[in-house]
């Protein structure tokens, strides 16, 4: 019953801002928002405690499925991102206090490098332009809203899988 | 038993990730088309939202459509094979028929075109490939529906010459060196007397029909290089070598089949556009529909060529829109000999047909060029 609840709020929620993040990015400045599947990947999985395995994967899978509908990118590219990422995002939220601001948005900062560099990957091999300044921005906003919305308190509660 | 699960898990897992980076970093056309397919209905609905949030927070787009439509209707069409055609079209030979044959692969640092047809419209090795009153080699290996040319630039490739100056001429052979060296002219017959400026010609073999032997084909113009004062003074060529070969030459065959004209077919798909822009990435991307789902490989508009479709999931299509900057080095330009206008034509490769109108930007309504597998297949090999 409590698996049927977090499919039920995290795949609508999921499905309708990957599907909103075309419009959002067509705003001046849109390029420099952080991906909304890897946030809400990070919002949706505990970065520690998952109680079932087969969430995280599950859901990436999901989310990257999404995102093959707004974006040229590959879902295996996305799917790899996503993964590292999340990997990433647990071993370093291990390593480091909760407690602090800034150690939080190192955390998500550098949990977001995996996804945002596989997408520069592919910019790379298809010869679009990714900018420096769009890459670091896009961590640089994960970091921002990893830190803000995941306070100690919070990572004990709410969508825990 | 719980320490040994974890320890199986994280094994699943790195081996996961192991395959995932991989195919990443080197993509597998058929993964990739499985995945497509796999994700595509969940896909599909995805991007119909995404396209009506995106009409429903930015109705009044930046660009406006008409004004693309309307400066592309301006543009005067023309048939780069026609043109070719036109330039390309060797003088008849008694006895001897020219088969017209498309280039779908070039590979120029070997001295290799590959051809659109082979055995089925009665290519067969040793025949000799001109464009217009150029020489450009002799069929080399055959295959069913392919066949290659080897050049006469390619390395090791011996080709008879005679080098002409004012009616006075003087045989000898010519060796090829590949494209980054001048192939050398050897052997040259020691009554005569060559200079730098004579006209290399093409001398014919044993082998070639008589009356292709009285025709005269250019191969280039003879140069004196290397150090004179050393002894090590060498005569070479400078190559004369139209561009065009790489998209169509005329074989000389003493049988033909039905036609003479080996055309690669080509089908057009309508297509409804879908998102413009993507989520991710920069540039001016275009997602869109196709009726049913087959090989897609560029975007075209009124005959224009917009952009090559980068990722197809089943009939889900994503193209990249490109600018006349990015079709600099895959495009080329020509004058028309019917209109005199200069327009760009796209060199082929990487999936795309040689010889599509470039246009360079995205209105609101356009098909793809799909084509068979085979030609795809032929084309994405290509180097430029």
């Amino acid at each position: 019953m409590r698996r049927d609840i977090r499919w039920r709020v995290a795949l609508p929620i999921s499905f309708f801002l990957v599907a909103l993040q075309p419009a959002l990015r067509a705003f001046p400045a849109g390029s420099f928002l952080p991906d909304f599947g890897l946030v809400l990947l990070f919002v949706f999985i505990p970065a520690v405690g998952s109680r079932s395995p087969w969430f995280p994967p599950i859901l990436v899978f999901w989310v990257g499925a999404f995102r093959a509908g707004v974006s040229a990118i590959s879902p295996l590219s996305s799917w790899a991102g996503f993964g590292l990422s999340i990997l990433l995002r647990r071993w370093v939220h291990r390593q480091v206090s909760p407690h602090s601001f800034f150690l939080r948005f190192s955390v998500g900062v550098i949990s977001a490098i995996p996804s945002t560099s596989m997408d520069a990957l592919v910019s790379a091999q298809w010869g679009v332009a990714f900018p420096m300044e769009v890459f670091w921005a896009r961590c640089l906003g994960v970091g921002l809203l990893w830190a803000f919305f995941t306070r100690p308190s919070s990572l004990r509660r709410g969508l825990r899988s | 038993m719980r320490s040994a699960e974890r320890s199986r898990q994280g094994a699943l897992r790195a081996v996961g990730w192991t395959v995932f980076l991989g195919l990443v970093l080197f993509p597998s056309p058929s993964v990739e088309t499985v995945v497509g397919n796999i994700v595509a209905p969940v896909a599909i609905p995805v991007a119909y939202v995404g396209a009506w949030a995106f009409q429903w927070l930015h109705p009044n787009p930046l660009i406006s459509q008409d004004k693309d439509v309307e400066r592309l209707a301006e543009l005067p069409s023309v048939s780069l094979a026609e043109e070719e055609q036109k330039t390309g079209y060797p003088d008849p030979v008694s006895g001897l028929a020219w088969l017209e044959v498309p280039v779908v692969e070039t590979d120029l640092e070997r001295g290799r075109l590959w051809l659109a047809a082979g055995e089925d419209f009665a290519l067969a090795s040793g025949q000799a490939v001109v464009f217009g009153n150029y020489w450009v080699g002799r069929i080399g290996k055959v295959f069913e529906q392919r066949a290659e040319v080897e050049l006469w630039i390619a390395p090791g490739a011996r080709t008879g010459v005679e080098l002409l100056r004012q009616g006075s001429s003087v045989s000898g052979v010519c060796l090829g060196r590949g494209q980054k060296a001048l192939p050398l002219i050897r052997w040259i017959q020691p009554t005569g007397h060559p200079a730098s400026g004579d006209r290399i010609l093409w001398r014919a073999s044993e082998e070639d029909p008589p009356a292709l032997a009285k025709k005269k084909y250019l191969l280039g113009v003879l140069l004196r290089g290397g150090d004179e004062s050393r002894g090590a003074g060498e005569w070479s060529a400078d190559v004369a070598l139209p561009l065009a070969v790489e998209g169509r030459v005329w074989v000389g065959a003493g049988a033909i089949g039905d036609s003479t004209v080996a055309e690669p077919s080509v089908r057009h798909a309508k297509c409804l556009p879908v998102l413009r822009g993507d989520a991710v990435l920069l540039g001016p991307w275009q997602s869109m529909i196709q009726e049913e789902p087959q090989f897609a490989s560029a975007l075209i508009w009124n005959g224009f060529a917009l952009g090559a479709i980068k990722a197809q999931r089943s009939r889900y299509l994503w193209a990249l829109g490109l600018t006349q900057e990015d079709w600099a080095e895959q495009g080329f330009p020509m004058r028309s000999s019917v209109t005199g206008f200069v327009s760009s034509f796209t060199r082929g490769g990487d999936g795309v047909p040689r010889g599509l109108q470039l246009g360079f930007s995205l209105p609101c309504s356009f098909e793809v060029l799909s084509g068979s597998e085979t030609v795809h297949q032929s084309m994405e090999g290509e180097k430029e």
